[in-house]
Formats: structure tokens, sequence, C-alpha cells
């Protein structure tokens, strides 16, 4: 953003980001401060430690990498349910091609993604060529999905010398400091992610489509092909996270990636509220996770009952949401997510009354 | 002038009294104070960003002014920023875009605002049937009230959303503000609106009329209220009120016309630069002509006449077929014209140069969201990338330019497009598809919702690239556009050409004589 500011220094004023700016794009720090000092008092011998915070970027790097899997149809406009079930039967074809076919590793884990990049197609197939609602759509798969993985163990968890073996070692134990190597999958898959959505045309193309389709089309946008690629994508991504889950607890249970699409979600949306405010990226939607596992963590330190973490998910979801609807940034949810207030004569809702204020402003700022 | 501040507040009337209204770093009305008189039709002007929709706004509860000012409606002092308390006090909105549900009939959405229940909370058809067939019969208006509105004529809509503000179950009508109600309504269906609103003004309604077509405010307003820049210029007589005088008024300055008709022009074209035979797409049947290099031909018709489909036809946006079309190569290209024959394809359109600006009316002219740099770029990002990166510094260096030479206000490319005013919104649209490099240019609408100051700039622009031989296709629904720009006009009826306008017949007259002539002999009776 600097080199702009530079390059055209005479011409329109480019913005400089500054700390301050940051901050204030990146509202969540707050949060992050307060989490981190309330465990700090209640809990501060286990909490404030090195350990604690290597274990919450191993434990959510799973979650982190659905929640990235989830920015690119997101952006597109397009949801993806089932991520959370994909990560499910790639967690247990890795660990059945492993442990019943004795296919080396890295073959197993080539399948796997084979396989997901043919479930990423069957979505496309059912929400860009049968056009079915995403949101039913790809619901749709995710029961197909979670089936199939009951069916190919037999709903039983998969586990062997060789998954436990060299496969663990190499996929998921091995690590730099106490950091395994899923958290490299997660910071790898955010840089790639990072980089497609903001500096190339796909990604570009991307956010215009999630924005308003009918614009893009008329701009000459393939908007069918950005919406497959955008669903392959998320597939590929979440399967990645399915194998390194795998590899993380050395066997594979169907269901286990399930759990994962809430964290998701409240990643994803979080993460949009953060740094480029408004739309879904990759650096937001990391530092929310890793927000929610901070949160998450800590209130499990605290002695709370097994379901208390899944309760601060959600709560980070509908705050999320309802953050974003508040602070104006309504536009970039999906239309049926934004608030309506009733204009009393009913001739004017408040999304139009909001944005032709901001306009109002804007223009009085002309000489 | 009459001077409301010191006056009395006036029986029955709707007084406003010394309103202001700060937001952050702005004053956007500035102790503004105006008397509007039952059976009135009042005018209020000014351009974008006056204040104007800001003391609606407040008018109708969405905002609370600054400490100070008042509004009394029939000498009852107004509760700020409830719009329960504006609705109970009789004050009536019909916003520019109506506010309806285009699948929902007129019956459901007279009722929209509470429908009368009968036992076990069942919605009372019978009663909400009988009471939108009486609102229509008492505005003249006869159609299918059953019928979805989205299959209405527009001006049946605009009426279904006053029918809507005379639902009187909140109390009665007084005042009702109608915010560039004639915006979205083609020419022909204009006097009917017209005959409506002085209906209403005849049943002791005050109506405040919001537009930025002079000669609307002429036909209809009796007195006008001028706004610039937050405050108040002054409210005028409209009876001898001269249209110089108006516009030099609403301005600010002297001898401003955005009238003047082919300024700076080159004669004497003849290459092609776009013939068709036989386009057919949606309600087009069948329409052949050509545009020469430089031309600007417009396009008129009544809505339904196929002309709302030509920008999309041309472009093939839609699917479109041809018998024949050639398009001219493209700006100091040296190679031959391309043939198409068939269905057409929208992204060789594009390619041969033929692209497509649609209206800031419709919804999806631009992805709202992008930042003025990203909308200028999209339909071209490949231009500014290098392997798979795209160049920050090329795409600023692009849109900054364009920014700079249609003088859009801020000059800032990363502002969000959404937050730019409606001629400026415009501007970026008409800079978008300059960018794209046009042989032909199809402009739709190219001045709805603008003032006047962006409508000549506007103007002046299209007439400079044209004299730079870029061929233009202007379709539009206001005449003005069509009279200040055109040299020649088609028109278009039942999807085929019915007549073609020379220069010297582009005027006002004759255009609404053959955009209204049926060529069957049938009485018309749009």
């Amino acid at each position: 953003m600097t080199e702009n500011a530079t390059v055209h220094s005479s011409t329109p004023q480019t913005k400089r980001s500054s700390v301050p700016q940051l901050l204030r794009k990146a509202g969540g720090i707050y949060l992050l401060i307060a989490i981190v000092v309330l465990f700090g008092i209640l809990e501060p011998d286990t909490f404030l430690t090195a350990r604690a915070a290597k274990t919450i970027l191993n434990q959510y790097s799973v979650g982190g990498l659905l929640a990235l899997s989830l920015i690119v149809p997101l952006s597109a406009g397009v949801y993806d349910l089932s991520i959370g079930a994909q990560a499910s039967l790639s967690s247990v074809v890795v660990a059945v091609l492993i442990s019943k076919h004795g296919v080396p590793y890295p073959l197993a884990i080539a399948i796997t993604i084979l396989i997901a990049v043919l479930v990423g197609l069957f979505n496309a197939f059912v929400v860009v060529a049968l056009r079915v609602d995403s949101f039913i759509g790809t619901l749709g798969t995710s029961a197909i999905l979670g089936a199939l993985a009951v069916g190919v163990t037999s709903n039983k968890t998969i586990t062997s010398a060789a998954v436990s073996g060299s496969f663990q070692k190499n996929i998921a134990l091995r690590n730099f400091g106490g950091v395994t190597m899923p958290v490299l999958y997660l910071l790898a898959a955010m840089a790639v992610i990072g980089y497609m959505m903001e500096q190339t045309k796909t990604g570009r193309q991307w956010y215009a489509i999630g924005f308003d389709a009918d614009a893009a089309l008329l701009a000459g946008v393939r908007t069918q092909k950005l919406r497959v690629g955008a669903l392959l994508v998320s597939a590929v991504i979440a399967s990645i996270g399915g194998i390194a889950l795998t590899a993380r607890v050395a066997s594979g249970t169907p269901g286990a990636g399930d759990p994962y699409l809430l964290t998701a979600f409240a990643g994803a949306f979080l993460g949009a509220t953060q740094f480029r405010s408004g739309r879904f990226n990759a650096w937001g939607t990391v530092f929310a996770v890793m927000l929610i596992a901070t949160g998450g963590y800590g209130i499990s330190l605290t002695g709370a009952p097994q379901w208390a973490p899944k309760v601060f998910d959600g709560v980070v979801l509908i705050s999320a949401v309802g953050i974003a609807n508040i602070g104006g940034m309504r536009s970039s949810l999906p239309k049926w997510l934004r608030i309506r207030k009733n204009a009393g004569t009913g001739a004017q809702s408040s999304t139009v009354a909001v944005s032709a204020d901001t306009t109002q402003q804007t223009q009085m700022e002309k000489p | 002038m009459l001077d409301a501040a010191t006056r009395r507040v006036g029986h029955g009337d709707l007084s406003i009294r010394n309103l202001s209204k700060t937001f952050p770093g702005q004053q956007a009305l500035d102790s503004v104070s105006l008397d509007v008189h039952p059976g009135e039709i009042h005018a209020l002007l000014g351009h974008n960003g006056s204040g104007k929709s800001t003391l609606i706004k407040i008018l109708a509860g969405f905002h609370q002014p600054d400490a100070g000012g008042e509004v009394f409606v029939a000498d009852e002092s107004l509760q700020f920023g409830a719009p329960q308390e504006s609705l109970r006090a009789g004050l009536r909105f019909v916003h520019q875009n109506l506010g309806l549900v285009g699948r929902f009939s007129a019956v459901e959405n007279i009722g929209l605002g509470g429908y009368t229940l009968k036992r076990g909370r069942r919605i009372d058809w019978h009663t909400q049937t009988a009471m939108a067939e009486a609102l229509m019969t008492r505005l003249g208006f006869e159609f299918d009230l059953h019928k979805p509105l989205d299959e209405c004529r527009a001006v049946e809509r605009t009426a279904v959303a006053i029918a809507r503000a005379l639902d009187d179950r909140s109390g009665a009508m007084r005042f009702l503000v109608l915010d560039e109600p004639t915006a979205a309504l083609p020419p022909a269906e204009v006097d009917h609106l017209f005959d409506l609103i002085r209906e209403i003004a005849h049943q002791n309604v005050g109506l405040i009329y919001v537009s930025h077509r002079l000669d609307e405010i002429e036909m209809l307003a009796t007195r006008a209220t001028v706004l610039r820049d937050g405050r108040l210029i002054g409210t005028y007589a409209m009876a001898g009120l001269q249209r110089r005088e108006l516009v030099s008024i609403l301005t600010g300055s002297e001898g401003h016309d955005a009238d003047e008709r082919g300024v700076g022009r080159v004669g004497g074209r003849s290459e092609v630069a776009y013939r068709v035979q036989n386009l057919r797409a949606r309600t087009i049947a069948g329409v052949s002509f050509e545009i020469a290099r430089g031309e600007i031909l417009g396009v008129a018709g009544l809505a339904g006449s196929g002309r709302e489909d030509l920008p999309t036809a041309v472009a093939a946006v839609d699917e479109t077929a041809v018998d024949q079309l050639l398009i001219g190569a493209p700006r100091g290209a040296a190679t031959d014209m391309a043939e198409f024959a068939g269905v057409l394809d929208a992204a060789q359109m594009r390619r041969c140069g033929v692209i497509l600006a649609l209206g800031n009316t419709r919804r999806d002219a631009a992805v709202r969201r992008f930042s003025v740099r990203e909308s200028i770029t999209l339909p071209v990002l490949a231009r500014y990338r290098r392997r798979t990166r795209l160049q920050r510094s090329a795409e600023l260096q692009a849109s900054t330019k364009w920014v700079n030479e249609l003088d859009i206000a801020p000059k800032d490319v990363e502002r969000e497009f959404n937050l730019l005013s409606g001629g400026n919104q415009q501007k970026v649209l008409i800079a978008t598809a300059l960018n794209q490099n046009p042989t032909v240019l199809v402009l739709d609408e190219p001045t709805a919702g603008v003032d006047i100051g962006a409508r000549s700039a506007i103007y002046q622009l299209i007439r400079e690239q044209a004299a730079a031989n870029v061929s233009f296709l202007i379709v539009s629904s206001d005449i003005e556009d069509l009279i200040s720009l055109c040299d020649r006009v088609l028109v278009l009826r039942d999807g085929v050409i019915t007549d073609v306008l020379p220069r010297h017949r582009i005027t006002k007259g004759d255009l609404l004589t053959a955009i209204n002539h049926d060529p069957t002999g049938s009485e018309t009776n749009d």
C-alpha cells in the first residue's frame, strides 16, 4: 500500500497504513487482550505460558484450515456447508488407505485429495449446473459425505501401527520448537489464499461475483467458472484439514471433522470484520480463529464443563454477524443475514436510508 | 421571496423552522425554514448533496436534527426521530425506489404496512382487496390488482406506492413527499402521474416534489424552495420565473446552460462503425440500423417498446441473434471489419469494442461495494496483471487518470462506489466503459438521477469522445438527453423501428409525437 503513495503523491490520496489504523481495522485485538488478561488472572500458572500458546496453535490448526477453506466460496457468494463432512471423509479415507490397504502414506494423501477434488466437482455440478441454492446443495452433499465416511469404516475408528508410525510423525508430529506441522499448513494456506484473494485477477473476480454476480457478469466476469473454482478450493483445503486431523490423533473417526464447521463459520465471519473491513480475508480469518481458540482454551482451563467452549464458538459466530450488521458492513453479508428495520412508512428499508446518509456526507466534502 | 424563518406558523401548514443537521465533520443542513401549504405542490430543488435528502429523512423520522429546529404539522409540533410519529402526524413519503415487493400484487403491497385481520389472525383478503380497489379508484387507476407488480406498468407501480401512502388507518395523509417519482417513468406515463399528483393536491394534501427535471417543476409546482450546500437559498413563486433564472439560482452561477447542443462536433462522417440487420432479443422483434464512426445515435420509445432491452441486446448479454452484423475495427487498428451472423456471444462483442454501460438506476450496473479503482479495472483486469499478480500501481494510474479527466469527486480512487453521489457514480460507469477502448459505446439512461451540473459534464464528455471517433448508442427515456446529444434518433415500438428522426427533427414535440404514434392507426392509450 505504501508503494502507491510514493508513485502518485501528486494525485488522489492513497491510504497509508499506520499502527493506529491497523488497530482500528482489527478491533478484535482488544477482545484478544481482554481474553488474555481475564484468563491470565484466573489461571496465571497454566494460561500465560509458551506451552499454552503452542497448544492453542496446534489444536486449532485444523479449525483454521477449515475456516480458510470457507472464505473462498463465501467471498464468491457461495456457501459450502460440506467442508466439515469433507474433512471427516478425508480423515477416514486416508486412515483406511494406509491401515487396510497398505498404501504408502504419500500416495494415500494424493488419492484422498483427488477424491476431494471429485467431491468439489460434485458440489459444483449441484450448485452451478443444477442451480440448486448452495446452502441447500452443499448441505445435501454434507449428508452424503457423512454417510460415506460411516460406510468405508463400518462406523469404527480406524487406526493402525502404520497410521501412528511414519505418517503421524512426518505429517503431524514433526515440530519446530513445539510448533507442529499442521500449523505450517495453516500458515501456508493463509499465505496462498491471502495472495489469491488480494493480488490476483481470480481473487478480485471472486469478490466481484460475491458482491453482485449480475454486475460482474455484465463486466465480462465468467461467474460460473469462478464458482466451480471456489468450490474446488474449499474441498481441497478442507480435505487437507481432514488429513492433518488424522495425523494429529493417529486415527480416523467418522464425523471427527464435523464439529469444525461451526468454528470455520465463526472464524470466517469474525475474520471479515478484521483488517479488510467487510470482506472475507485470510489474515482476519486466521486471527479470528486464534481468538476463538484462545477463548476456548481459557475456558477449558478453568475447569468448565466440556461443552462450554462450544458455547463460546456459537456466541462468537452470532456476535461477528451482529457486529457486521451494526458496524455498517451489512452489505458484505448475504442478504438474509442483514438487519431490516421496519421503517414505519413501510416505504423504505434501513439499508437504503443508511447508504443514502453516507452518500450525503460524502458529497458534503466536495469543496 | 418569502421569509419563512420569521413568519408565523400558518394554519394547517407544514412549517419547518431553523432545521439543522450536523453529521460528523459535516453540516448537512444549516438552519433551513420553509412552509408548505395544504393543497400546494411545492418543489424542493438542489443538487445531489444540497441537503434535500437530509431534510426529507428528518421529516420521515430517520434522522434526529440538531437541537433548536422545529417542525409543525398543522400547528402541532412534530416529535423527531420516530417514523411512527411522522406517520401519525400525517406525513407520507414515496421514495425513489418506491419500496414495493415486485413479486407481490398491488393488494398485497398496499396492505404490507399492516393487514386487516380476522378471526384466528388470518389476513382478511376480502377487506384488503376492497380497500386496495377503493384507493386505486380514488387515484383514477384501473388494472388487475392481483397481478404481480413486476408485470405492471411503471406508472402503476408508482400509483401503488402512493396508494399505500393514502392508506389512512394510521391517520389521514396531510402532506406527501415525492422523491424523484419520474426517474424510472417512461415519458408517456409521466402525464398520467402528473394528473394523479394534481388530483391529490386538489384533495387538499400538500405535496413536496423533489426532482432534477426542471420542465416537470415548471409544469407542476406553484412554489419552489432551493437548497444549496445545506443552506436555504430561498422560496420562489414559480409563476413568471424564467428557466435561466432558476438554473442560475440552482447552480449559484450565471448562464450555466445544460441545453447547449452540438458544441465542438465535427461533421461529415461516413465510415460505418456498426451495422446490424435483423437484431432479435427478448422484446426486440427485429431491428436493423447502422452507426457511423463518431456518430451519436439515440433510441427512444415507450416502456415495453423494446427500448429497455436494446442496450443488453446490442452487447449480447441476453440471448441475441442477427442476420448480419458488421463491426468496425477498433480505433487505430488496421484490420478489417468483423462480421457475425446467427447467435451472438457477449465476450465477442466486448472484444470487438462494443461496450455497454448500464444506467446507474439499474441495480446491476456496477459492483457497488467495490472501490472506484476496482470498478474501473474489473472488466479489463488482465491488462493490469504481470504473471499472476495484479499491479496495483498500474490500476491506480489508470483509475486516477479517469478520476481527473471526468472530474469525479471526491478525487479518491479508493472510495467505495456506493458512497459517491449519483452523478459521480454515473461518471464512474462511463469511465469504466471508456477504459475498455470502445468502438461503439452503448449508454443506457446516462443521466437518470443526475443533477444539472453533472449532466452537462456528462454531455460534454460524450461530445468529446464522439469527436474522437467513438460511436455512441444512447438509449434514454429522458428526452433531454436525446435533444441535447443525438445526431439521429431511432424510435421503437413493439420491438421494431417505427421512425428515424434526423437531427433537425429531434425536438420535444417531434419526439413525443413519434414515440406515441401508433403506426397501426389505432388509438393509443398509454
